[in-house]
């Protein structure tokens, strides 16, 4: 309700506003002028160039070569100065704009915000609102304060710690106590306003994890926005997320694509006025995260990201089948992780999302040891799915193991020979034959002997086989899955609709059943030496569930995945399948790397962000350039990028497919797309030959839409979108074309 | 260096040809979809991405936009009937002009001739024509000729054509659209492009039975009004009717007869325009986009509802559409008052491009294109059908034959077969004579032989018991039966013919034959799509109703007098079956080798069966239960309404049983709920 009437109130003043322009059309030039000066002003406000003792009441608590850290304690409101250009970043708001009710104008001045569940209310309140009770102990690289919010009698501890070039903020788990039963931390906003800006008063833009990542501009939205964008870390959790009414489509079907999953708990927000960003970093509490960006427009003028923590939430308990009847319940357990985040800060030249992204690397280089990134096409294979026959469902044949071995002898001819490649739909029973428990292959396309015989061969000419295999869901249709599948926190069982005819649904294993099914297959391939696995379902869905009347989290279900495929590479070549941060020290290789975004309606430019900071890491494979209807401009982002191409492949004409679950696998015959593949492998293996071993260290887009890369070896890529030719640097770039300069 | 610029080119060189402006996101937020010849939707390429959006035509936020129309020349017009104007901005959105500023309070539609004259629907009941500088040229209001009636005049959409007249549709008016012609300051013309109202079974009983109080009671039963209007090159005007099914899409000759089908339709359609490639585009308020050819065959289906995803390309209330040379789509979304925009793919090109060919006959030609399509899509359904039609002109029957089994294209199917019957009849007839000949030969040889030598006669010896076993003997009375219902049905009664297990066989032989003739008859008779199998289901209803009716009919029977006991019933209703079991198969045979000129062979086969069926069941249930003709009939009009008894019977208790589990299962989930706090 309050949010209505605020965005109300905002849509009102943006009407007046508008109006007044109207009305002022004649002195619009003066208007400019106001404009540019108030940009001005902020800036300058934002640039504090000596070194002071206090800044805006906030009091210097630490400091080393890079950065400075200010604190008031009241709000625990931060400030953080670059020494070298002397920009600031403030945490909170000084003087709001008039324009907000009491509850958000404590909250913007507040350091950390909350909603607090009372039984089956949320509210949102903040250190003001809520009388917090605060003690500080200061300490050579930081401070911890001891915080009680009186008004609900709830206490934690919130650790800040000055780093080399950033700080880290800690919210440890087993501080936080809560007097009352069912008052209760709902979600946490740990320092939401960090880097605001108001309106169109500064330049820059704010980094989304949106696929591989988005920007958002720090421009006047003109109430565009009455909603913030809310992404969720690693993806939708089964267990509780029925975020939207679904419209089908004629009643049946889903024709709105599934949003990109956010891989990395990533956001940033960049100042290019005063070349000062920041990049947050989740480390810990990751799982129950989201990061919400509020533009301009949704609920205040202000533009600002927040990684947002629920520690409980509050669900719909279902009391018949038809769900008619329902109660209202408080998650039982608390998330029992540490909230942790890392702020890094870059100024200067790296205050850019390509900075970030390089700072993000080496971040991530403090777990991850480098894999070899070498250039490889990757051609997966569909071996076998089902169609329904007169009595038993029928096999449908589509790539035997003799067709790969054809395939692959065809393009050797060709010099095509760097190939990688995930066998799909191999296991007895066909693709949607899941779980697998052991090595056992469809004798259609072969046998067991078979398969075993062509990864052998293809070992010794140098190529990567994978098996593919969904270690996560469960069919209904081919095995009993009454047990050990999940449910809901309102206690029904979860079906994940496939929108198609032959297996209507799947379910999700208990994560105890998906890794003892796992185990045992990888036990089973152990012994006929197959050691190359392509993982998806357990790589990126975590959830919470119910299993046997207790509630299990999403924090428990990592910890047991993670353990699982630890030890699976440890004996394994593990091949993920958009695998989330915390497995990409796990995996060989990442697939189906995003090479766009989502697309919302609030991102007005898409940068490569996840593959700068791990080009020259970990190879990445894109998704399957089959599908996509503008094919050049798609060749184009790979060599950009530096993700390596994927092709989906059949032997046969995918018309046979029409009447089974890969029925949308419309095109992906051989035939047809051998010479796309020789084209895609040669002229994108020169650029990866030219670049191998070198990371990214630059990357920026030029104002006629020329995407310039630069690597560490000193190569530059040139890459011209428009379909006009362009000088760029003096380089002359045809119409959709790309140059390699400095070889 | 310069050899992988020559290799990228050529690579891309053709694509490029085709290409508009690159700035899309290739990913984008809604599947794309195109129907298969079952009318089935099935996925494909992306046809068209978003492009960009924008909300503000200069510094004019638009505040409620009800109509755009997107000239040759690159402007884009603007109806915002919150602003009471039309705005004009370019393509791109930048803001060129405001026009009828004081002299237009509610503009709902809005149309741009070629000589520039802007024609404004303004809800508040007029016309407004205002010349290319934005002065009022002409203002048209009600027409008081009597034909028009005592209706109010509020336009919402407007086209004109190239004489002027001008097509109006009037919102609340069932008549059809308003024509007016500028002569005289506006004459009425006529009604135009009607709909009719639908009249249903259950309002015709109502309309029998009911009062006149009571009729008054009820929804008046109007035609419904067409919500938009365009009109294409020669002047063909399309209307766009929500839930009309088939006729929600209509394209309307200058005599109003409609020339278009729409083989899917949405049942929210809200705007509709004409494209560059004889193909129409139509939008459904909840934001789904369809594009025909021009005789109604989706081509694509895309985009869907924003609802509360917050991605570009889904609409919230779609008002209007348009597109420009390009082939770029302009769609009106009022309630976020937001112009989108999308542009077709490389696939989309390429798919106009066979189109054009294709349409205006240039099938060869065609085919080239086509194929191209065919490699990115296969399944794509009207690229087959194209297909098969370019081969059946250039008289490559096997190839059509092929492409027409895909996309169902029965037409081509039948008329390729043909044509590939022939040539197999005029290579094999001779030697499949002689093959004939040589076995009837062979036949003849082998009973000589056998009446000299008897060879065959261990084969009898060893066949004679089950031959002469009674279940053998009481099957074959089917044949008799068959002939002799009267003679039967007293060989039922008196002399031991029933038996359960003669009459399960043949109730199983009806049941296979059935599931064989649903399955397996020719490609041009079947009634299933393929790949499709509800075999349970079928046995079950056939099953199912023969236990059901023989069950009633029993019951009726009992209590009227009737001699037939329940097995007597049920053996001569499976006796009666005969002439299914016996010749569907040969009708299922034949229907593999013929052609839409010789189905009346089969259709003769079908009248053939069932009317032996049907006289035969009549007979067993007169001889059976030794009843009158008269009693006969009586007892089978008692038997139809005992089945629609037990049918509302089972349904009451099936809805009864379901609340009882419903009761159960909210009462455990209460013990639950309890026990878990």
């Amino acid at each position: 309700m309050a949010d209505n009437k605020i965005r109300k109130t905002v849509k009102k003043a943006l009407a007046a506003g508008l109006t007044a322009a109207m009305l002022l059309a004649p002195i619009q030039s003066f208007a400019a002028d106001g404009e540019g000066t108030d940009k001005a002003k902020a800036l300058a406000e934002a640039i504090v160039r000596e070194d002071a003792k206090t800044i805006k009441d906030h009091e210097l608590v630490a400091e080393n070569d890079a950065i400075a850290l200010y604190l008031y304690e009241p709000t625990l409101s931060l400030i953080v100065r670059d020494k070298k250009t002397g920009a600031i970043m403030e945490s909170t708001v000084g003087e709001s704009d008039g324009t907000l009710n009491a509850t958000w104008e404590n909250f913007i001045k507040s350091g950390i915000g909350f909603d607090i569940l009372n039984n089956v209310n949320e509210e949102r309140t903040d250190l003001i609102s809520a009388q917090a009770d605060i003690d500080v102990a200061k300490k050579a690289d930081g401070f911890s304060a001891a915080v009680n919010l009186t008004k609900y009698q709830i206490s934690f501890v919130l650790n800040v710690t000055l780093l080399e070039d950033g700080i880290e903020v800690e919210i440890p788990g087993d501080s936080i106590v809560e007097e009352q039963d069912q008052v209760t931390l709902g979600n946490v906003f740990v320092y939401p306003f960090l880097g605001y800006t108001y309106a169109d008063e500064r330049d820059g833009y704010m980094l989304m994890p949106d696929g591989n990542g988005a920007l958002i501009y720090l421009e006047d939205n003109d109430g565009r926005f009455t909603s913030p964008l809310n992404l969720k870390v690693w993806g939708d959790n089964a267990g509780v997320d029925e975020s939207y009414v679904l419209s089908l489509f004629w009643e049946e079907y889903q024709t709105v694509n599934d949003a990109e999953p956010v891989l990395a708990p990533v956001f940033g927000m960049v100042h290019t006025d005063s070349r000062f960003a920041v990049l947050g970093i989740i480390e810990e509490g990751a799982e129950d995260a989201r990061i919400s960006a509020y533009p301009n427009g949704a609920v205040t003028n202000y533009n600002w990201v927040v990684p947002r923590f629920t520690l409980r939430r509050i669900y719909k308990q279902l009391m018949s089948k038809e769900g008619t009847s329902a109660v209202q319940l408080q998650e039982a357990k608390r998330a029992q992780c540490d909230i942790k985040l890392r702020y890094v800060f870059a100024s200067g030249e790296d205050a850019d999302y390509a900075g970030l992204a390089v700072k993000y690397r080496e971040y991530l280089l403090e777990n991850l040891s480098a894999k070899e990134d070498k250039f490889r096409i990757r051609l997966d294979f569909l071996g076998t799915d089902r169609e329904n026959g007169m009595i038993f469902k029928k096999p449908v044949v589509m790539t035997t193991t003799d067709n790969i071995r054809d395939i692959y002898a065809d393009l050797k001819e060709a010099n095509v020979t760097d190939i990688f490649s995930i066998y799909k739909g191999w296991q007895d029973g066909g693709i949607w034959s899941m779980p697998i428990s052991k090595y056992k292959a469809d004798s259609k396309i072969g046998g067991t002997s078979a398969l075993t015989k062509l990864i052998k061969e293809s070992k010794e000419e140098g190529i990567e086989l994978y098996l593919y295999q969904d270690a996560l869901r469960a069919n209904p249709d081919t095995v009993n899955t009454t047990f050990n599948v999940i449910k809901k926190l309102d206690e029904s069982v979860y079906e994940e609709n496939t929108y198609k005819e032959i297996y209507e649904s799947f379910r999700f294993q208990t994560p105890d059943q998906a890794v003892k099914k796992l185990n045992e297959s990888l036990k089973s391939y152990g012994k006929k030496g197959v050691d190359s696995l392509a993982l998806t379902g357990i790589t990126n869905h975590l959830y919470s569930y119910n299993y046997n009347g207790k509630q299990y989290n999403r924090t428990e279900n990592l910890q047991i995945f993670s353990e699982a495929l630890e030890s699976a590479a440890q004996d394994f070549h593990l091949a993920m399948e958009q695998p989330i941060s915390c497995y990409w020290n796990l995996a060989d290789s990442i697939v189906g790397m995003p090479v766009n975004t989502s697309s919302y309606i609030f991102t007005d430019e898409e940068v490569p962000f996840l593959s700068i900071a791990l080009k020259g890491v970990i190879p990445m494979y894109a998704d399957y350039t089959n599908f996509e209807a503008n094919k050049s401009e798609y060749f184009l982002q790979l060599v950009e990028t530096g993700i390596y191409p994927s092709f989906y492949l059949t032997w046969e004409d995918p018309v046979d497919l029409l009447y089974t679950n890969s029925a949308d696998l419309y095109t992906s015959r051989y035939g047809v797309y051998k010479n796309e593949i020789i084209e895609y492998y040669t002229l994108l293996k020169e650029v990866s030959d030219a670049t191998a071993g070198a990371v990214i260290t630059d990357r920026e887009k030029t104002a006629d839409n020329v995407a310039v890369v630069t690597y560490s070896n000193g190569v530059k890529v040139y890459v011209n979108y428009n379909e006009q030719p362009v000088t760029c640097d003096g380089i002359a770039l045809d119409a959709m074309s790309y140059q390699l300069v400095g070889r | 260096m310069k050899k992988w610029k020559k290799c990228l080119l050529a690579f891309f060189s053709v694509l490029l040809i085709l290409q508009p402006a690159l700035q899309a996101r290739a990913e984008v937020p809604y599947k794309t979809y195109t129907i298969d010849g079952y009318g089935y939707v099935t996925e494909t390429q992306t046809a068209y991405t978003p492009k960009t959006t924008f909300s503000k035509i200069g510094e004019h936020s638009l505040v409620n936009p009800y109509d755009l129309k997107v000239t040759e020349d690159g402007y884009i017009y603007i109806a915002d009937a919150g602003a009471g104007v039309v705005y004009v901005s370019t393509l791109e959105g930048e803001y060129v002009k405001t026009i009828g500023e004081g002299e237009l309070s509610e503009p709902y539609g809005v149309f741009v001739t070629e000589e520039k004259d802007v024609y404004v629907a303004d809800h508040s009941g007029k016309v407004v024509v205002f010349d290319d500088d934005g002065e009022v040229s002409a203002v048209y209001t009600k027409p008081d000729h009597p034909l028009y009636g005592s209706g109010e005049f509020k336009p919402i959409k407007i086209v004109v054509n190239v004489g002027g007249d001008m097509y109006i549709v009037c919102e609340g008016n069932s008549n059809g659209l308003v024509q007016l012609t500028p002569t005289e300051g506006g004459t009425f013309l006529g009604y135009f492009g009607t709909n009719f109202a639908s009249v249903t079974v259950l309002r015709m009983i109502q309309e029998a039975v009911f009062t006149d109080a009571q009729l008054a009671k009820m929804v008046s039963n109007l035609p419904s009004t067409p919500v938009n209007v365009a009109i294409d090159k020669q002047g063909l005007i399309y209307t766009v009717t929500p839930g009309e099914g088939l006729t929600s899409l209509k394209k309307l000759n200058i005599a109003g007869s409609n020339l278009i089908e729409p083989d899917a339709y949405d049942g929210k359609e809200a705007a509709v325009a004409v494209g560059n490639h004889d193909n129409v585009y139509v939008a459904s308020s909840d934001g789904y986009i369809y594009e025909y050819n021009s005789e109604g065959d989706l081509l694509f289906v895309f985009g869907g509802r924003d609802d509360g995803r917050f991605r570009i390309g889904l609409s919230r209330k779609v008002e209007a559409i348009d597109v420009d040379l390009d082939d770029n789509i302009y769609v009106l979304d009022s309630d976020a008052g937001q112009v989108q925009v999308f542009e077709a793919t490389e696939f989309t090109n390429l798919l106009h491009k066979a189109l054009n060919l294709y349409e205006n006959g240039r099938y060869a030609e065609s085919k080239e294109p086509l194929e191209e399509v065919l490699e990115m899509n296969s399944l794509f359904d009207y690229a087959n059908e194209a297909m098969s039609r370019s081969y059946l002109q250039e008289e490559n029957y096997e190839q059509a034959l092929r492409y027409a089994r895909v996309s169902k294209a029965f037409s081509v199917y039948s008329d390729s077969f043909w044509e590939v019957r022939n040539a197999w009849l005029r290579s094999h007839l001779i030697s499949a004579v002689g093959i004939l000949l040589l076995i009837l030969i062979v036949i003849w040889a082998l009973k000589k032989v056998h009446q000299k030598k008897g060879i065959f006669n261990p084969l009898i010896e060893a066949t004679e018991k089950p031959r002469n076993s009674g279940y053998w003997q009481r099957l074959k009375y089917m044949g008799y039966y068959m002939k002799h219902p009267i003679d039967g049905a007293y060989g039922l009664r008196y002399e031991g013919k029933s038996s359960w297990i003669t009459a399960c066989t043949l109730l199983v032989l009806t049941t296979a034959v059935y599931i064989i003739n649903k399955y397996y008859c020719g490609f041009l008779l079947r009634s299933v799509r393929e790949g499709r199998y509800t075999i349970m289901n079928d046995v079950l209803s056939i099953v199912g109703v023969f236990v059901v009716l023989t069950a009633c009919n029993y019951l009726m029977c009992t209590i009227n007098d009737g001699e037939g006991s329940f097995k007597r019933l049920f053996c001569g209703f499976a006796f009666a079956l005969t002439p299914y079991i016996l010749f569907q198969p040969i009708c299922i045979i034949v229907s593999n080798v013929i052609t839409y000129n010789e189905v009346f062979l089969i259709d003769f086969g079908q009248i053939f069966i069932t009317a032996w069926v049907v006289i035969l069941i009549f007979l067993t249930i007169k001889e059976v239960n030794n009843y009158s003709v008269k009693e006969t009939f009586k007892i089978i009009f008692l038997t139809a309404f005992t089945v629609l008894i037990l049918a509302l019977l089972v349904f009451i208790i099936y809805v009864l049983f379901r609340q009882i589990v419903e009761f159960i299962a909210a009462v455990a989930g209460e013990v639950v709920y309890r026990i878990g706090r």
